[in-house]
């Protein structure tokens, strides 16, 4: 499997492209676990693309590319950001940071996939998870 | 998402069904920001019907626990299923929420 889109920076956009790529990893018989943790960290890749990397400027655009290879999913979300620095992001769980409502995403992301790279100073997230 | 609110022994019991994302966080704000304007000060979160959450949902809770203390009331979170409460317990928010298994057990000595 091998499957592309491309989505304006609304968060309106979201849902309807991530749940159409959940419904089609879930007919390939991967289960429930799997797919959740690929379904969120997949939005959360999105939402940040969206928010942090386009500004919500909704004329720009959101690239996803996910494909299935033996037993693993592998997904690219990329921007038409400046990118940022991802070699330091603060730690949520840390007791400075706990109480803070935002800081989440990346951090689920490289906690739920299996492997997490950055590439193009940050506008592009490859994320992979074994099932 | 769909929310209902029902009242308890002068507890409030917020019951959530249905996602909490991106597109429906605003309007579980909403219903909290209401909540603290109404004064309840003692709030159980019903999470039996919630099926997902995001970091957006996550954020909304903690911003409701920091509004509440404010007016010297809290919440408690019952009834997560396992996969949600693995989204808490990988941030760690299981340790700055009160969650229980059950409605009943959050119920139970809610001072």
């Amino acid at each position: 499997m091998n499957i592309k889109y491309k989505i304006n920076s609304d968060f309106k956009n979201i849902l309807p492209v991530t749940l159409e790529i959940f419904q089609k990893l879930k007919s390939k018989g991967i289960k429930e676990d799997v797919l959740f943790d690929v379904r969120l960290c997949l939005e959360e890749a999105v939402i940040n693309a969206i928010k942090h990397g386009n500004k919500e400027n909704s004329k720009k655009q959101v690239y996803i590319n996910v494909r299935v290879v033996k037993n693993a999913i592998k997904i690219t979300v990329k921007d038409q950001g400046k990118g940022f620095n991802y070699k330091y992001i603060a730690s949520p769980v840390k007791v400075k940071n706990i109480k803070k409502p935002s800081g989440r995403g990346i951090f689920l992301i490289k906690k739920l996939m299996d492997t997490v790279q950055f590439s193009d100073g940050g506008s592009a997230i490859k994320m992979v998870k074994s099932f | 998402m769909n929310i209902t609110e029902e009242k308890k022994d002068g507890i409030t019991i917020c019951n959530i069904s249905g996602e909490i994302n991106i597109n429906t966080s605003p309007q579980l704000r909403k219903s909290f920001e209401s909540f603290v304007e109404s004064k309840a000060t003692k709030i159980i979160v019903d999470f039996s019907q919630v099926s997902y959450i995001d970091s957006s949902g996550l954020a909304t809770f903690i911003e409701l626990l920091q509004r509440l203390k404010k007016i010297g009331g809290t919440f408690r979170i019952c009834s997560m299923s396992q996969k949600v409460k693995n989204i808490f317990e990988v941030t760690k928010l299981h340790k700055l929420f009160e969650i229980f298994d059950t409605r009943d057990s959050a119920l139970s000595n809610f001072l």
